[in-house]
């Protein structure tokens, strides 16, 4: 028996090699087509609310099962040494807190001051040395020209797709701060406020004044301005265009080779539509399917921004000029490859949970859960870097000629 | 947007009967008889829409050329006409069943609604 190895039998040269890039991604549109499949399959349908609403949980389900490494990225946050130069004046009848002598730094907004022992919150920033404070927050009476002050920042916003961290925070020693509650947090802020040095200790919670965001808060406050770096797992984009509403592919675009301009005729693009991909058509009357339609897109790519209704730009050269060729806009599913396969089998427990199809004579039967989770487990096997063993056994990915090393059992 | 249209029930059914159907009081009435063909449109439209609700086309259906599928078209046509001759009375009653000459029609017109449900009838929409 002869075993190829080097692939010089096959011809041509590229087969057995991956497809050159871009890939194509899994989107919102195929995620409802197959949906459709699904459910005609079984003999039914469902209003299109239905799967969107399938897509929407399974891809839920998918990205809270795991922290998947592509979903993990990095952030920064630049931490502020306290300021103090200066005096203050405030006045309790108008909340205004007066600055002499200095100015007050960018990030007043976001800041508190520490006034004869009270930690007091800014409201709004009137300008550059007068700001308001917090209508409860505040000294509760008239501080006398002169007063010293210390401003500070006990919290500093995360990325709005934060999730949670992964990984040690910052460059330096004092990175691998303590978690704690925020509880105790408020109580260190609280009791320590004239401490200053490398944060000790951290705590995650909502950032003021932006409901579901997040914000760090940090003890002892920075003696400088430095930075805090850190890895975190982000929120995937949310899967909203479907390919399947008017504004999606309504009009034509017309594409030029080794161009990235998109330029449409009568269509309706959206502002947000930027980071969504088009699938760009073969022909002026039909538009183009996803990877399982029979009327497959002759390029997918991303959109970088859109300028106009009739104008955006995509994150890459379009190969082939097209005109007035018709297109559809869709989300990504925005999962790793692995995840795809389980994805889809989510999609369908959904639908199948739906429609009463997960039911038996003796009420549900978990068919299709099973199915779902069996993928998931597949899925998380398969991601990379990381090997994640349903055995309980651990393995270290190592180059191949070294082997894979396992422990916790053989 | 109207599925049905009267131009598409003459075509079916002829515009001769169509008339006679529309003319419920037999008075030749020609303002009687277009607003009794446009409540026809109407009703067939709101059936047809009823019931495919639960499909997962774009609601009203249309094609990506932004007309009406040909066959939802031709289902609104035949509920319309049927519809019209309804209100004249039935011919016949066959096995404690209303029978007349559109039968078949509206049993094929129910029937294709069926199968668009379940997905055995794929329509050129979106």
């Amino acid at each position: 028996m002869s075993i190829i190895i080097d692939g010089t039998i096959a011809t041509p040269a590229a087969l057995g090699t991956a497809r050159p890039a871009p890939h194509g991604r899994l989107t919102f549109a195929d995620a409802f087509d197959l949906g459709v499949s699904f459910l005609n399959g079984h003999g039914l349908d469902a209003p299109a609310e239905v799967y969107r609403r399938a897509v929407q949980e399974a891809h839920l389900d998918i990205i809270n099962a795991y922290d998947w490494p592509s979903l993990e990225q990095q952030g920064r946050i630049h931490l502020r040494q306290q300021q103090t130069d200066g005096t203050v004046l405030y006045s309790h009848d108008t909340r205004l807190l007066t600055l002499s002598g200095a100015t007050w730094p960018a990030w007043v907004s976001d800041a508190s001051v520490l006034l004869n022992g009270d930690i007091c919150e800014v409201a709004a920033v009137v300008d550059d040395v007068t700001v308001l404070l917090h209508q409860s927050l505040n000294p509760g009476a008239d501080l006398a020209a002169g007063t010293s002050y210390r401003l500070f920042r006990r919290w500093y916003p995360l990325p709005v797709d934060f999730v949670n961290f992964t990984g040690p925070m910052g460059r330096n020693s004092w990175a691998y701060g303590q978690p704690i509650s925020l509880t105790e947090m408020y109580g260190y802020q609280q009791n320590y406020p004239f401490t200053t040095g490398s944060p000790q200790y951290y705590a995650i919670g909502e950032r003021p004044n932006q409901p579901a965001e997040k914000a760090i808060y940090l003890w002892p406050f920075p003696a400088a301005d430095e930075q805090l770096d850190f890895t975190y797992n982000r929120r995937p984009r949310e899967p909203v265009y479907s390919g399947r509403d008017a504004g999606d592919s309504v009009g034509t675009i017309t594409v030029t080779a080794d161009s990235n301009a998109v330029t449409g005729s009568s269509t309706a693009f959206e502002a947000d539509m930027a980071g969504s991909l088009i699938l760009i058509g073969r022909n002026s009357t039909a538009p183009p399917t996803g990877r399982y339609g029979l009327n497959r897109y002759a390029e997918q790519r991303r959109i970088h921004s859109v300028t106009s209704v009739t104008a955006l730009a995509l994150t890459e050269n379009v190969a082939e000029s097209r005109a007035g060729v018709r297109y559809i806009i869709t989300d990504p599913i925005d999962v790793e490859t692995c995840a795809q396969n389980a994805f889809m089998r989510y999609v369908e427990q959904h639908l199948a949970q739906s429609m009463g199809l997960d039911k038996g004579p003796h009420g549900h039967t978990g068919h299709y859960v099973g199915i779902a989770e069996k993928a998931l487990l597949a899925a998380m096997a398969a991601s990379y870097p990381h090997r994640y063993d349903p055995t309980q056994d651990r393995i270290i990915r190592r180059p191949a000629w070294e082997g894979p090393v396992t422990w916790g059992g053989d | 947007m109207a599925y049905a249209s009267n131009a598409g029930m003459e075509a079916k059914f002829g515009p001769l009967n169509i008339a006679k159907w529309a003319d419920l009081d037999s008075d030749a009435d020609q303002a009687k008889i277009a607003a009794r063909k446009a409540a026809a449109i109407a009703y067939a439209d709101a059936e047809v829409d009823a019931n495919l609700h639960d499909t997962h086309y774009r609601k009203p259906f249309v094609t990506a050329s932004g007309s009406t599928p040909s066959m939802i078209a031709d289902i609104a046509n035949a509920l319309a006409g049927c519809w019209l001759k309804d209100a004249r009375g039935q011919s016949t009653i066959e096995d404690g069943q209303p029978r007349d000459s559109l039968t078949w029609h509206r049993d094929k017109a129910y029937g294709d609604m069926g199968k668009i449900k379940t997905g055995q009838i794929k329509l050129d929409a979106i």
